[in-house]
């Protein structure tokens, strides 16, 4: 049976790269700034294709941040989790803008049965 | 001045962060093996559901109330909670974990003692969905006080409070209004059996207690209750503890989801909790000396037999295919044919670190087939492995019961030792297949 070396013993000369050796990229430090508010969704439909979410996609979602103009969040509306773009009309009224033409935008603050859960900061889509 | 976070229904807060339906219905969480209730909504608190009510008992009642029943799902809750402790440890220096959804920390040094604690708990809400209490006193015991005083808002409204999860007594008829409305049962430390003899001795709220003579206490009841009735009166006696213990031993067991009668299932059930204990020891990095396997029937069972057995190795050992051989032979010694079993499990105990082992100069008679050299590299591999691949995914050989680390709720008659757990939730956190689903439209 091969032997699995857990520690790799340097021998004959050293790496000339040993002193440029810096720590490698780590997804996770990239995508989550803060690891205690940060959350994973799965996305189901695929009406927000438009904004680059597709049906299927993760997405990460931070809980920490304020929404701002034209920010995706999910939002709890009638005990569902539903992504939505935040939206803000002339008179500076925000809404969920609702991505099917049968349904009125849901304005903010308005209706307690709706509340933002978090900001999406990320999609990860696969290509496969 | 310390401070005790508390999390307000913790199990029902978790449940409703990832299932906003259940907001503002009466919800229920059941200990292991769907026994009791552990967790209630307000909503539930209101019908009259108690704390530790078995489920049996309160089935109708719960169905007549549309009660939704919600099973124990630790891996969410861990998860949750290590996210509130880390928010707590960022922001304070002094943090004691106490439980899971409780930890004590020190406010010295600090003008806004109040100020800080509110923007914490509004922190905690904001980031993990949460909601929390926070209690100031002078003591541990006092802060517990405190605390109670938040939850039961509506008994104390004459209490002026300056945020609704934030609170410091800080004028001493209030307090003592506070003490004279509390059991001396719900103080922290008494309980049930010592609220017995205080009572008995006209001991019966926390007022009583504070004033009782506190050599008169000690002598009778021993030096804790003594430090209880100090720290009532604001004297510190019970300090942050900001660094852990090292772990003094390691028990995994639970009841079965059915009775157990065979050798095999009982057997198949222990492999699985020695490997738990084992890894959960190889997180602390110690090594063991002595391992005991204890097995008993249920109390309630006609034929009643419980038996545990102690092996204490001559080489503390982090090897778990040693504690493995070690636990089938104990197993093997305690089982006896005809009895109805509800529980086995196994302690790990005696422990030192890897620089203090002796080594010894005789070999184990068990040990002989286990290479000692690469034990602890083995180990390190496998959590290497299990860390990155999922746990479960290298195990003993003779582990063979392949649907326990599987995730499916499962009915199959083979593996019924496992726990019930008939209304759990997803492992929203923890499990990529489990993640919360969401909707891009809602209709």
């Amino acid at each position: 049976m091969k032997k699995i070396k857990l520690v790799s013993a340097a021998a004959g000369f050293p790496s000339p790269a040993e002193n440029y050796v810096e720590e490698q990229l780590d997804l996770n430090k990239y995508l989550i700034k803060n690891k205690e508010s940060s959350f994973f969704v799965r996305v189901s439909g695929d009406s927000m294709i438009n904004v680059g979410i597709f049906d299927n996609d993760i997405l990460i979602v931070d809980r920490s941040l304020t929404p701002v103009r034209q920010s995706i969040i999910l939002a709890s509306i009638d005990g569902e989790l539903v992504i939505k773009k935040i939206i803000k009309d002339k008179l500076k009224n925000y809404y969920l803008k609702s991505e099917n033409n049968n349904y009125p935008n849901i304005k903010l603050n308005s209706n307690t049965d709706t509340m933002i859960w978090g900001v999406v900061t990320y999609v990860l889509h696969s290509l496969k | 001045m310390i401070a005790l976070l508390d999390c307000n229904n913790f199990y029902v807060s978790c449940e409703r962060l990832f299932n906003p339906k259940l907001v503002g219905k009466p919800v229920v969480v059941l200990s292991n093996n769907d026994g009791c209730i552990i967790s209630r909504s307000d909503e539930a608190k209101n019908i009259g559901i108690k704390m530790g009510e078995p489920l049996f008992k309160i089935k109708d009642k719960l169905t007549n109330n549309k009660v939704v029943v919600c099973s124990s799902n630790y891996s969410v809750y861990g998860d949750i909670s290590n996210r509130i402790m880390n928010i707590l440890k960022n922001n304070f220096d002094k943090v004691e974990i106490y439980s899971i959804d409780e930890a004590f920390f020190s406010l010295d040094k600090l003008n806004n003692k109040e100020e800080e604690c509110v923007d914490l708990a509004n922190k905690i809400l904001k980031w993990t969905g949460i909601p929390v209490s926070i209690g100031i006193a002078k003591t541990k015991t006092l802060a517990k006080i405190t605390n109670r005083v938040i939850k039961k808002k509506n008994i104390y409204s004459k209490l002026d409070f300056h945020s609704s999860n934030v609170l410091e007594i800080r004028r001493k008829e209030d307090l003592e209004y506070v003490l004279k409305t509390t059991d001396v049962e719900d103080v922290w430390g008494v309980g049930k059996k010592l609220s017995i003899f205080l009572k008995d001795n006209n001991v019966k709220n926390a007022f009583n207690l504070k004033e009782c003579n506190e050599s008169f206490i000690r002598k009778k009841k021993g030096v804790i209750l003594e430090r209880t009735v100090l720290e009532l009166r604001g004297v510190l006696c019970n300090q942050i503890e900001d660094v852990l213990p090292d772990k003094k031993s390691i028990c995994v067991s639970r009841s079965f989801g059915r009775k157990l009668r065979y050798y095999d299932s009982l057997r198949s059930a222990l492999i699985v909790y020695v490997q738990k204990a084992a890894s959960k020891m190889r997180m602390s990095n110690l090594f063991c000396r002595t391992i005991t396997i204890f097995l008993k029937t249920s109390r309630y069972e006609s034929n009643l037999y419980k038996n545990s057995k102690t092996y204490t190795l001559i080489e503390p050992t982090i090897d778990l295919r040693l504690i493995w051989k070690v636990s089938d032979k104990l197993l093997k010694e305690i089982y006896k044919e005809s009895f109805i079993y509800s529980k086995v499990g196994v302690i790990l105990s005696d422990f030192c670190k890897k620089e203090s082992i002796q080594m010894s100069l005789i070999d184990e008679k068990l040990n002989n087939d286990i290479s000692k050299k690469n034990g602890v590299k083995i180990m390190k591999l496998i959590d290497i492995i299990n860390n990155r691949f999922g746990y479960g995914k290298i195990k003993l050989s003779s582990d063979c019961d392949k649907n326990f680390f599987s995730k499916e709720k499962n009915s199959n008659e083979e593996i019924s030792w496992q726990m019930k757990s008939e209304y759990r939730s997803p492992c929203y956190t923890t499990s990529w297949d489990d993640i919360p689903k969401v909707k891009v439209k809602n209709e």
